[in-house]
Parts: C-alpha cells; structure tokens; sequence
C-alpha cells in the first residue's frame, strides 16, 4: 500500500510549499542552483570545444613533427593504458556483482510477494494482447509435444460423463444447420451401397406384422372411394363368364323341355360335322369347309368371341374353320 | 357401361355364326313342314266347320282334289316360311334348332328375296341337298339369293336393316 501510495507521488508530483514536499526548502534550492549551473557548464564547455576543437587537433598532430613525435601518440599511449584498466576493473566489478548480488536480491524477493506485486503493478490484458499467438503457434513443434505426451494416462484421468453432462446438447443441436447438411448428403451414392438384401433378411417381418393394428388401418380406408374407382361390371362380367353362370341358371330353372332342345341342337351339330367330314372324304375335298357367316352374327356381337381354348374345351369336334366371307365368297 | 351374361351354352359357342349342316336344316325343315301340315289339318277342319254350319243335314266331309292341298300347302308353306324369315328371321323350326337365315351382309332378308327363297325351296325342295357337297353348307336357295343360314342360339330377333344413309 506504500509502494502504491509512492508510486503515485512520483508519478503525478505535488505543486505546493516546501513543508508540502516533506523535503527542506533549503536543500531543493540548492539542488536547483546545481542543475543550472552544471547546465551553464555544460552548455559553456560546448561551447568551448568547438571553438578550440581546431586548435586541439592542430596541437595534436603538429604538421611540422613525425608523426611518432606527434602528442596525440601519447594521448592514446594513455588511452591503451586506461581502457585496460577499465577493462580489469569491469572484470572485478562483475565478480563482485555476481558474488553480492544473488544474495541480496533473493533476499529482497523472499521479502516481497511478486504474485502480488504482478497482480497490482502489471496490466496483463494489455500485455497478452501485444503477444502474437499465432506465430508463437507456428515456431512450436506439434508433433514433438504430442509424441512426449501420455495421451491415454490424460484421458483416463478425464471424466467424460461429469463432461457430458455439462454439455447443452439441445443448445448445440439448434444451431445445427440440418437442411444445408442434408442437401450435401449424396443419398442416392449411400443407397447404391447398401445392401438391401441383406437388410432384408435381417427384418422381423412376422415381429412388425404382430405390432401392426390392421383394424385401425382399416377403420381409415376410405372403402367407398376404392370402390369408385373399381370397374366392377367388368370384374362381375369376368367372374360370370369364369363360372359359367348361365349354366347354373340353366340347371337350376331350366326344363326338361329346354334340356331337350338343347341336346337336340348339339346332337345335329354333331351329326352336320360327321356328314360334312364323310361327305368331303368320299368327294375328296381338300380344302375345309368355311363355314363362316357373312356380316356379323347377333350372337357373336353381343357376347365375347370364344377362343380356342373355349372350343377345345367345349366340345370335341373339330372347329369350323375361321375365314372372312369375303375371302370365301366367289 | 352394361354388362352381358351369354346364354348360349359354352359347348355350343364355336359354332355360332357359322352355317348350319344338312342335319340340322333338315330337322328345322321337318319342324315347319309339320308346323304347315298341321296348319292345314286345321284349315281343313275349319273349312269343314264352316260347311257345317251352312248346311248341316247335307254336310258331307271336304275332299279337295290334289291340285287344291298342294296349292293351298305350297301357299301357305311359302307365306309361312317368307313372314318368318322377314319378321325374326327364323321359322319356328329354325327356333327350335337354333338356326337363323340372314343375307350377305349378315341382317335381316328384305320382304322380296324372302318371298323368294320361300318359293324355290316350295317349289324345289332338294336344293336343300345341295348343303352336303357345298364347301361353305349353303344349299341352291342360299348360292342364288346370297343367304345363309347359320347356328345363331340367342332367342333376340336380329336387328332391322339400318336406313340407308345419304351423302
């Protein structure tokens, strides 16, 4: 508190009286009268030695003597001799120096506490501010520190969960840019590489289907809207004609008259086949009989046209021939 | 959109469409001549009625000479024949058969060829018999007129000939 207290006197001095000062009136005046006459005498002997500078260089180097004559020979004779002594007695003061003065300041610094000292007396901000941390970055060797460091023993000792814990995960994922980092997300090159196969037979299907609510689902089908778009005449059309309906109706309300009539019609058709074969054997006919009607018959247009399939299956007779009546007709 | 049901037998649907063989014409045939004889036997019974009543003590049993029961069956065969084939198409032999007549283009006869046809299978009734050496089972009656007969089992009447249209 003292050394703050006096460094604040020397750095801002007080202008009042002598007793003010705490130093004798009498001693700073002549301190005063001092300075100025050792500046008068400075500024004289200036003065002085460029007025006899020539003078003096002509004394000591006299233009009519040898130059070993000369007195400036003498003056560095002197000269040698003194810087040798200069020389012998920084030599002496140097191991006098280092032989008192580790002591005494080891003894002044174990009286003081530099800690504190630093802490009240150095601005630390505005030191490390001038410090260049980037090219003291660079001279350092990366590589040699991390080789002579125990990264393992470093990170056993590190407690990862007490750091986790402090983490503020949720702050760190707002600030997470997910779109811009999807939009660089090659999707398609990480599908192409995956296996789909073998995902697949890692699923559970029968594990998913057990968990899955098929009433629920099937309580959101909009029903009537499927069936819009269902075709079900052609369905019904498609199903009537693979059941042969109108041979159910025809068992279950036909006659026996209509029974009749039928085998009837089939027998003569029968019998029109076997005669037309008989006839064209015994005439030696080539060509088969075509037998296909001019136009188009009502029974053809209104039902589908059977196939061949149909006609084997239907009867055993050889089908009529398919021919265009134009290509028939003489 | 409508929806259509066949009724025709899957057997029997290969063969619709296409001409019918001697057979089945002739049983046809043999369905409208009965159909024709009985038609006379009640003519005859009719006449003989109405002869009846006119004079009932001198009523004495009709006989007509040949000539008249040939003309009267040769009439009324051919107007039998004719108004069936021009009203649906089909006598009621053809019915029961199965069977249909058409023209070359597939429809309705027109009331003269018809007419025609009624009177030269009247008049010659073998040239049905030209059925079994015809490569396409057409008799003399169809090879003049340009008709055919043919298996056609729906019981629905052929469409009337459509209107001919002018430019």
């Amino acid at each position: 508190m003292r050394l703050q207290e006096h460094h604040g006197c020397m750095a801002e001095p007080h202008r009042g009286s002598s007793s003010a000062r705490g130093m004798p009136a009498a001693l700073d005046a002549a301190m005063g009268a001092a300075v100025l006459a050792t500046t008068a005498a400075v500024s004289v002997t200036r003065v002085f030695a460029r007025a006899v500078g020539p003078v003096g260089r002509l004394v000591m180097h006299p233009p009519l003597l040898h130059e070993r004559l000369h007195p400036a020979r003498v003056v560095d004779a002197f000269a040698d001799r003194g810087q040798r002594a200069r020389i012998l007695a920084n030599a002496d003061i140097n191991r006098l120096i280092a032989a008192t003065v580790p002591p005494v300041v080891n003894e002044v610094l174990d009286s003081l506490d530099l800690t504190e000292l630093v802490r009240q007396r150095v601005n630390i901000d505005s030191l490390i501010s001038t410090v260049d941390i980037v090219a003291v970055v660079d001279r350092m060797d990366i590589d040699a520190i991390t080789q002579q460091l125990d990264i393992e023993g470093m990170l056993r000792q590190v407690d990862l969960d007490a750091i986790v814990s402090k983490v503020d995960i949720d702050a760190i994922v707002r600030q997470v840019d997910i779109d811009a980092i999807a939009r660089q997300v090659d999707v398609d090159a990480i599908v192409s590489q995956v296996d789909m196969d073998a995902v697949a037979k890692r699923i559970d299907v029968d594990a998913i289907a057990e968990r899955i609510d098929i009433d629920a689902i099937v309580s959101r089908v909009n029903a009537d809207a499927i069936l819009r778009r269902l075709d079900l005449v052609a369905i019904a059309e498609e199903v009537v004609n693979g059941i042969d309906l109108p041979e159910i109706i025809r068992e279950s309300t036909g006659s026996m008259a209509s029974d009749v009539v039928r085998d009837a019609r089939m027998q003569t058709i029968e019998a029109d086949v076997a005669i037309a074969r008989i006839v064209d054997r015994v005439i030696r006919r080539r060509r088969a009989r075509h037998t296909d009607a001019p136009g188009e018959p009502e029974s053809l247009s209104r039902a589908k046209p059977a196939t061949s399939a149909d006609i084997a299956q239907a009867n055993p007779l050889p089908p009529p021939p398919a021919e265009t009546p134009k290509e028939r007709r003489p | 959109m409508s929806t259509h049901v066949d009724p025709i037998p899957q057997e029997a649907r290969p063969f619709q469409g296409h001409r019918a063989g001697l057979v089945t014409r002739t049983a046809a045939a043999a369905i409208d001549l009965g159909i024709v004889l009985l038609a006379l036997g009640v003519c005859y019974l009719g006449v003989s009625a109405f002869l009846f009543l006119l004079e009932p003590r001198s009523f004495t049993a009709p006989t007509p000479s040949l000539a008249i029961m040939w003309g009267a069956g040769g009439l009324l065969l051919t107007g039998y024949l004719a108004v069936s084939w021009v009203g649906s198409g089909r006598t009621y032999g053809n019915h029961v058969m199965g069977l249909r007549v058409v023209n070359r283009d597939g429809q309705r006869l027109r009331a003269l060829v018809a007419f025609l046809r009624a009177v030269c299978y009247v008049i010659f009734p073998l040239g049905l018999l030209w059925v079994l050496v015809s490569g396409y089972n057409r008799s003399l009656q169809d090879l003049v007129l340009r008709t055919s007969v043919i298996h056609d089992w729906d019981v629905r009447p052929v469409q009337a000939r459509p209107a001919p249209t002018r430019p």
